[in-house]
């Protein structure tokens, strides 16, 4: 063994992680490699000193205690994801059939009309935030503002800038007329539509917009966040 | 019976997840030390420690559920996420500067002088080691910190850093070397 192949095994040795008989060898012949072993060692004892010095460090109450108020604040674990499925459908079913009883009882001008005012209809979905009439020719689709940060690591940009189409099945297009309205729904409702949820925050809300055909069918959905 | 000291760390995260609180008080109380001392000696700052260490365990709180006992050790895993939230923190707080541990480094770098290299073991020379590594680059750093002062293997250092095993070897290697040349132009400056 050379002084190059005992250098490649130095740190190992000196750590004691490995005793290489051959290399052990070659440095009690090598003045120049006893040295450098000498040197290494010295350097392990003294972050060795280092390590049994700070072996009192400990990290202090208060972050114990936020620690464990936040484990005890903690969403309760859920076993599995069927129920936020079904939960999702159902809040969005009835937010649909919310806007359609509405509708039938206090019909309103479909958005086609040429620059309607803006109409309230909000009042009785199921927690609705504002809303808007959709010009057909001209579905305003309103972007997330960009990103400055990254996202935080739980929540890998779950929420999207498009709108997701709802097929009825009879052809319908935002030609033929409808309006936006924004709802708050379960965060679950996410997953309905393929999108990635944090499981732990199944029960939180969301906001998005609901496309709605004139004849109050779900059309298209949008998440916002 | 078995008692919480008996148990190892993954089937105590385990039993964290499934919500028993006493399984995560006995993980955080187990390996709050090892994360908040890594931190210090990555950042030289207590207040980052403290911060990183709540963070970590916040994760773990959030989402522990993603760890994978076949890939390896909870400590591992710790370390790792310990790491990213270090270096989050020394990359928001670069442009300033920590005065008091800069004036704890002062008084006991006179304390130093005597000899940097020929008992390295002596309390005052301590802190002649820990400023040589706090001068290291991050990526030499932890590498150091981890195999050195936390005596982690390879393998486990390897994972907690995301990087191959040789990759941390010669890191390591190299980090030694620095630190070696450091002690010695600190001890030439000296002289």
């Amino acid at each position: 063994m050379n002084c190059q192949e005992v250098d490649g095994r130095i740190v190992d040795l000196a750590r004691g992680v490995e005793m290489d008989e051959a290399a052990l060898a070659h440095i009690k012949e090598c003045g120049r490699c006893g040295a450098r072993l000498a040197e290494e060692e010295r350097l392990s004892a003294g972050l060795s000193a280092w390590a049994k010095t700070s072996i009192v460090e400990q990290a202090p109450a208060v972050v114990e205690e936020k620690v464990f108020e936040a484990f005890r604040r903690r969403a309760p674990v859920q076993t599995g994801r069927r129920w936020m499925v079904f939960a999702g459908a159902g809040a969005i079913a009835a937010s649909v059939l919310l806007f359609r009883l509405f509708t039938a009882e206090n019909p309103v001008r479909p958005a086609v009309v040429i620059a309607p005012a803006p109409q309230r209809v909000a009042t009785v979905l199921a927690d609705p935030v504002e809303q808007a009439p959709v010009a057909p020719r001209k579905a305003r689709i309103r972007r997330a503002p960009r990103r400055t940060h990254p996202a935080p690591d739980t929540e890998p940009a779950p929420l999207e800038a498009h709108f997701l189409p709802v097929a009825q099945g009879d052809g319908w297009t935002p030609l033929d007329g409808g309006r936006v309205v924004r709802v708050k729904l379960p965060r679950s409702a996410l997953l309905v539509f393929g999108l990635p949820m944090n499981e732990e925050r199944a029960l939180e809300q969301v906001q998005a917009d609901v496309m709605l055909s004139n004849d109050g069918l779900l059309r298209a959905i949008r998440f916002v966040q | 019976m078995t008692g919480e000291s008996d148990i190892d760390d993954s089937d105590l995260l385990a039993r964290a997840v499934d919500g028993d609180e006493e399984s995560f008080t006995a993980l955080y109380r187990r390996r709050q030390g090892a994360v908040y001392r890594f931190a210090l000696q990555m950042s030289g700052r207590r207040g980052i420690a403290e911060e990183v260490t709540q963070e970590v365990f916040l994760a773990v709180i959030r989402e522990a559920g993603r760890f994978d006992a076949r890939r390896g050790p909870v400590l591992s895993y710790l370390y790792g996420i310990a790491r990213n939230h270090v270096l989050r923190c020394l990359e928001r707080d670069r442009p300033y500067v920590a005065i008091e541990e800069e004036q704890e480094g002062e008084i006991s770098k006179w304390a130093a002088v005597e000899d940097t290299l020929g008992d390295l073991t002596r309390g005052e020379t301590i802190e002649s080691v820990r400023r040589a590594v706090l001068a290291l680059p991050t990526a030499f750093r932890e590498v150091d910190v981890l195999c050195d002062l936390h005596e982690m293997s390879y393998a486990d250092a390897a994972l907690a850093l995301d990087c191959a095993v040789g990759t941390v070897r010669s890191r390591l290697h190299r980090a030694r070397g620095m630190l070696l040349e450091k002690l010695k132009a600190k001890k030439r400056a000296f002289a």
